[in-house]
């Protein structure tokens, strides 16, 4: 009856034995295996590994009065258009002042490895404190400090009257990423001590010349 | 001379490594691939090195700043959908504005908007490509002194998550297991500026500006880190 139609007719009836054939017990894996590459490339292609992170900051609350403007030991930064920045150290003196010279400002660049950059400025400025802070991250890293106590200690040194002050004045035409940029630099550098203000007018008629005439102070609101 | 055989050697080879490393492999990624969501926007946020280990909060108020200055709000509170829907709830009370049960669940899945409060009912009831194009043609939520609604919504937030936190602050505390500073540090609602590198800073600026005013000072900035 139903039978295995057994291959060729080789055997020609020698003996009544039936033997079942050995089947081989291999697949094709060809498909399966185009598959399992197909969606590895697809997962490997489509996942993404980098992931955001968070930068915390505080912004301080409105001073009540006037605050006085910062002096001692104070570098401002401006930043414009086409990512460029410029700075002065100390106060400001407008053209008209009588004892100082008017304030010049300089051009630096967004610490490019390698260059002289704003890490290299705000490291001289902060010499002392920068070694204090060094010394500081070398005991974190021998005593397994806490991470409040050692906080706690960072400030301190930068609330010292001889470390360092920045100011971030960004006008109309800056980028979010220059004052992330600017921000991420203090970071680094451990610098706490930094305020973001508004340009005076005389500050943004001198960046306007720095710049070549088309600099424009930062509009009080949008819209 | 007779002639030399060459040994016939086995064309097919034994694949059997390489299919299990490559499900090995399709695993893994499988596993570990969570799909992003479909955003209504999408910003690029900058680059920065300081913040190698900084998670991002899991309590978060997100601003989302894209790259012409529009503002866009979106509430991820850590208590799921019920203090997302009592974000909506604040408000439709302050602002007077009607949502009905079809919109409110809407709310729920819509992810960030940045259209004026008013028009919140009519952007909820869109489907994602128009919601996409209505933010894309208006002007973002308004963030001037005048109108200050990102403002009002960050507060709205703040307060619904600061409530969770204690709550959850008491409930650890009250089951002898009191949070330690770490976790309380992960769980503290914060409001997360998530800011286009090329957004102008002016915009920003003034975002600050009105969050400031609703006395609200601290802050996340969302980068990404670089690879160095």
């Amino acid at each position: 009856m139903a039978e295995i139609a057994e291959g060729g007719g080789g055997g020609h009836g020698k003996g009544g034995k039936k033997r079942a054939k050995k089947q081989s017990t291999r697949v094709d894996m060809t498909p399966m295996v185009d598959l399992a590459f197909l969606l590895l490339t697809f997962f490997v292609l489509t996942a993404t590994f980098s992931k955001n992170k968070a930068m915390d900051i505080t912004f301080p609350a409105p001073p009540e009065g006037p605050p006085p403007p910062p002096t001692k030991n104070a570098v401002t930064f401006m930043l414009t258009k086409e990512d460029r920045v410029f700075y002065y150290v100390d106060e400001f003196f407008g053209p008209d002042s009588k004892e100082n010279p008017p304030t010049a400002l300089t051009e630096i660049n967004y610490a490019p490895d390698g260059q002289k950059g704003i890490r290299d400025l705000l490291k001289e400025k902060n010499k002392k404190a920068d070694i204090l802070l060094a010394e500081l991250e070398e005991e974190r890293q021998r005593t397994k400090m806490a991470d409040t106590t050692f906080r706690k200690r960072v400030n301190s040194i930068n609330n010292k009257s001889d470390a360092v002050t920045v100011i971030i004045k960004a006008d109309g035409e800056a980028k979010y990423r220059n004052v992330v940029q600017l921000i991420d630099e203090l970071k680094l550098l451990k610098i706490s001590k930094f305020v973001n203000v508004d340009m005076t007018p005389a500050e943004a008629d001198l960046l306007k010349a720095a710049t070549g005439g088309s600099a424009v102070p930062a509009p009080a609101e949008v819209k | 001379m007779p002639k030399i055989k060459m040994p016939r050697s086995n064309p097919s080879l034994d694949m059997t490594p390489m299919v299990d490393l490559a499900f090995l492999l399709v695993t893994f990624f499988m596993l570990t691939a969570s799909f992003r969501e479909a955003e209504t926007v999408t910003v690029i946020t900058p680059k920065a090195r300081s913040v190698a280990d900084k998670e991002l909060p899991k309590n978060a108020i997100i601003i989302t700043i894209d790259n012409t200055g529009r503002v866009y709000f979106d509430a991820q509170l850590s208590g799921g959908n019920g203090p997302r829907m009592e974000v909506l709830d604040s408000i439709v009370q302050n602002y007077k504005i009607a949502v009905d049960d079809k919109l409110r669940n809407e709310w729920l899945r819509c992810g960030s908007f940045g259209v004026e409060i008013a028009k919140l009912p009519e952007y909820l009831s869109k489907d994602d490509h128009n919601r996409k194009k209505m933010n894309e043609s208006g002007l973002g939520i308004p963030s001037d002194s005048l109108h200050n609604e990102i403002g009002s919504l960050a507060l709205y937030g703040m307060k619904i998550g600061m409530r969770d936190f204690i709550e959850r602050r008491q409930e650890a505390e009250r089951s002898n297991a009191p949070l330690d500073k770490e976790t309380q540090k992960k769980i503290m609602p914060r409001i997360c500026i998530k800011a286009d590198f090329d957004a102008p800073y002016a915009a920003v600026k003034q975002v600050i500006k009105a969050l400031t005013d609703k006395k609200q000072y601290h802050f996340t900035l969302i980068t990404t880190m670089e690879q160095t």
